[in-house]
């Protein structure tokens, strides 16, 4: 049995508490114990040989920038972030508004509609102000756009347009779509190139119903169709819960695989927090592992787990990702079949989604002698090899051209176009909170005043207790719904 | 202990002239096993050479425009050899030509002994040597294709793309562990040098510092050295050895 140590929180009143990290038939649990609540355990991994491999997975953080806190009560109860924090913001992630339009089971943070909180024009100028002086001269990257429902919004467009005009290259909208099936406001949202994430979580309406509290994919499936139409690129983002849209993975690969314009499936798996997720069955729980066998289970181990690798700008255990070149004449093929993992992991080291940038083209091109010297390489299908010189050689064609008339822009996208990539981003919630991970988040949640919080503090501890998204009625509601009594019990080391 | 011992070499071009002459200089430094090959056959002496410096000798009738038959030569001593550890590209063919009278057909049938030749054999070996991390080719370029000298403007111009390909080749492969080499060679005595017309050869050894042409044998053992891990820190370059014109 191997024992690791950790710090994490009581799952009822969210104090800190001491975290034993045990290894039992393969899986690994989190045990804790509160003074006031008892002992809990909680399941964090499915397999003990990701969990360790990810760990194995190293690289070195940039501090945050900007305005940072002194410690006073300790990670994680100081964030904006404190110096405590170890890794830089590599993608903000705005709530501008709190307003939704539908009331999800599932709901992982606080949302109030009665009286919305609204970003103002003025206060989303600040916080881009923030975030240019923290870039420090920086590649200005990605901005996320979140809610609430951000297309609720009736500014988004012009706060696209701003974040476009302060330098940001990607401007990525978490969005449910429903709005989305309006192809007058799909054409918006194209003029100003936003990308969109889609939360689709199912193809089963009774599934759809048990975790959106509503049947959408109808409208869903409209938007996408849109989206395609107006070739918007487009990450499709379903909540995964075990037992109930699990059977959805690999279709909703398929879908990914099968539309030019979807560049990437982001799995979260599912968090039991915020309004919905703190009731919601636990039996829903599911792990990264789970996941890598249920991708390996639908490609029919062309996808193994062996192919994801962590992100380096996070905590090892927050991400697991994997890339496929998508083949001339169809098929795939994970990038760690042609690269070493480690390579893979070196090219997820300038921001969060791979970008073709010079470290790229020069794993491509050590891909193209490797695989050209020795195409007979272990984890290649026979003409494997071929194909991917085939489609690379292609591609490198339509980037360079003879004319060389390729704008710096189209040619990013020619090579966006030529990947997909499946991330497995695994939030945490008061149960599986880990203090080690949290030091590590690169995700923050900037505000007008400069402080920027770690992403899965902000949903687990401080969204709360923002007036602008919740009140004392849903806290209350939410109160009443935790589980309590419920937990297993506690198996000693 | 020779400068190349235990050394798997192919040299193009190999059954006479300055080819004959590397053959025999890489077996003499202790090469295991040196095949060559020649577009029209023979080469008995330089199999004779070969075997009598004690290296196993092998000859092949293979011209280095086709690129299948080059591929399968190159798989066949990959396969029995085990790999090759150096490769010469010295194959190569010139006409006396003024510009007027060089057609099309010349000109393509140069470029493409001298250059395509040389890309198609480096391009069937690198692919062991790059999954091997290691191996040395080196082409045989020449003074013409550096300076403006009288000289058939095919063939100048094939040697000076010769020259570019080495810098690039060097560039790329340098990564796995590949060194590429142009030895370009003045006026010699014998080969191809036979063909340069009594004012031009008088010409030369009025300007040559040592004033007098160069011999295979001089080139051939510089070769044997530029391939050799002596000069493990050299790559890409392309080195007159005119006898200091």
């Amino acid at each position: 049995m191997n024992e690791r140590t950790t710090q994490g929180l009581c799952g009822t009143c969210k104090r800190l508490v001491d975290v034993r990290v045990i290894t039992r038939d393969g899986a690994v649990y989190f045990a804790k114990s509160c003074p006031e609540h008892g002992p809990e355990e909680h399941l964090v991994a499915s397999s003990a040989e990701w969990f360790e491999d990810a760990l194995s997975f190293e690289a070195p953080m940039e501090p945050p920038r900007g305005e940072v806190k002194p410690v006073t009560r300790g990670c994680p109860f100081d964030c904006g972030p404190c110096t405590e924090h170890k890794q830089k913001v590599f993608m903000p992630v705005i709530p501008i508004t709190s307003a939704c339009n539908l009331d999800c089971p599932i709901c992982y943070t606080v949302n109030k509609n009665e009286g919305a909180h609204m970003l103002s024009r003025e206060s989303f100028a600040a916080v881009l102000a923030h975030l240019t002086r923290h870039a420090g001269g920086d590649d200005l990257d990605i901005i996320n756009f979140t809610g609430g429902e951000p297309t609720l919004h009736p500014e988004l467009p012009e706060l696209l347009r701003m974040a476009r005009a302060a330098g940001y290259r990607r401007l990525t909208v978490s969005t449910n779509g429903l709005k989305l099936a309006n192809e007058d406001y799909v054409e918006v949202l194209a003029a100003v190139d936003a990308r969109i994430v889609l939360s689709l979580d199912t193809f089963d309406d009774e599934v759809d119903r048990r975790m959106l509290g509503a049947t959408t994919l109808k409208t869903k499936l409209r938007a996408l169709d849109l989206l395609q139409k107006h070739d918007v690129t487009t990450t499709i983002l379903p909540a995964v819960a075990a037992g109930l849209n699990d059977k959805d993975v690999g279709p909703l690969l398929e879908l990914v695989l099968s539309r030019p314009n979807i560049c990437s499936l982001e799995m979260h798996t599912l968090t039991f927090t915020g309004q919905g997720g703190v009731g919601f069955s636990r039996s829903a729980r599911i792990t990264t592992p789970d996941l890598h066998r249920l991708v390996d289970e639908a490609t029919g181990g062309r996808i193994a787990w062996r192919d994801f690798v962590p992100s380096p700008l996070a905590h090892s255990h927050c991400y697991s990702i994997c890339y496929l070149l998508v083949l001339d004449g169809g098929g795939y093929v994970p990038y760690t079949r042609f690269m070493s993992r480690a390579r893979l992991f070196e090219l997820l080291g300038d921001s969060i989604y791979i970008e073709p940038r010079e470290k790229v083209q020069e794993a491509m091109r050590e891909a193209i002698d490797d695989l050209w010297a020795d195409p007979d390489r272990a984890g290649l299908a026979p003409g494997q090899a071929e194909a991917i010189l085939a489609t690379l050689k292609r591609l490198l064609g339509e980037l360079f051209p003879p004319g060389g008339a390729v704008s710096l822009d189209a040619r990013r996208r020619v090579a966006e176009r030529a990947s997909k990539a499946i991330y497995i981003h695994s939030h945490m919630d008061e149960e599986t909170f880990d203090v080690e991970r949290i030091k590590r988040c690169n995700i923050g949640v900037p505000e007008a005043d400069g402080s920027n919080i770690p992403t899965c503090a902000y949903n687990v501890l401080y969204r709360e207790k923002d007036q602008r998204f919740a009140d004392g009625e849903m806290l209350e509601r939410m109160a009443a719904t935790r589980p309590v009594g419920r937990r297993l019990p506690l198996v000693t080391g | 202990m020779g400068l190349l011992t235990g050394k798997r070499v192919l040299v193009t071009g190999g059954s006479r002239g300055l080819g004959r002459a590397i053959c025999k200089a890489v077996a003499t430094e202790g090469a295991r096993a040196v095949a060559f090959t020649s577009l029209h056959g023979g080469g008995v002496e330089s199999t004779q050479d070969i075997e009598a410096a004690g290296a196993e000798a092998r000859a092949y009738q293979v011209s280095t425009t086709d690129a299948a038959a080059t591929a399968q030569l190159v798989a066949l001593l990959e396969k029995e050899w085990g790999g090759i550890d150096v490769l010469v590209n010295n194959a190569g063919v010139s006409q006396t030509l003024p510009l007027a009278l060089i057609d099309e057909a010349d000109f393509d049938h140069v470029m493409s002994v001298n250059v395509k030749g040389v890309f198609l054999t480096s391009k069937a070996v690198l692919r062991g040597m790059m999954r091997r991390k290691s191996g040395v080719i080196l082409n045989i370029g020449s003074l013409l294709g550096l300076r403006a000298i009288d000289a058939p403007v095919h063939y100048a111009a094939s040697k000076a793309a010769v020259h570019g390909l080495t810098l690039a080749m060097a560039k790329e492969v340098a990564r796995h562990n590949i060194r590429v080499l142009c030895l370009a060679p003045g006026l010699l005595e014998d080969g191809m040098g036979k063909n340069v017309p009594e004012h031009r050869l008088k010409d030369f050894l009025e300007h040559c510092a040592l004033g007098r042409a160069g011999t295979f044998e001089e080139v051939a053992r510089f070769a044997a050295f530029l391939v050799s891990d002596r000069s493990a820190y050299t790559t890409g370059e392309t080195i007159l050895m005119d006898g200091g014109l």
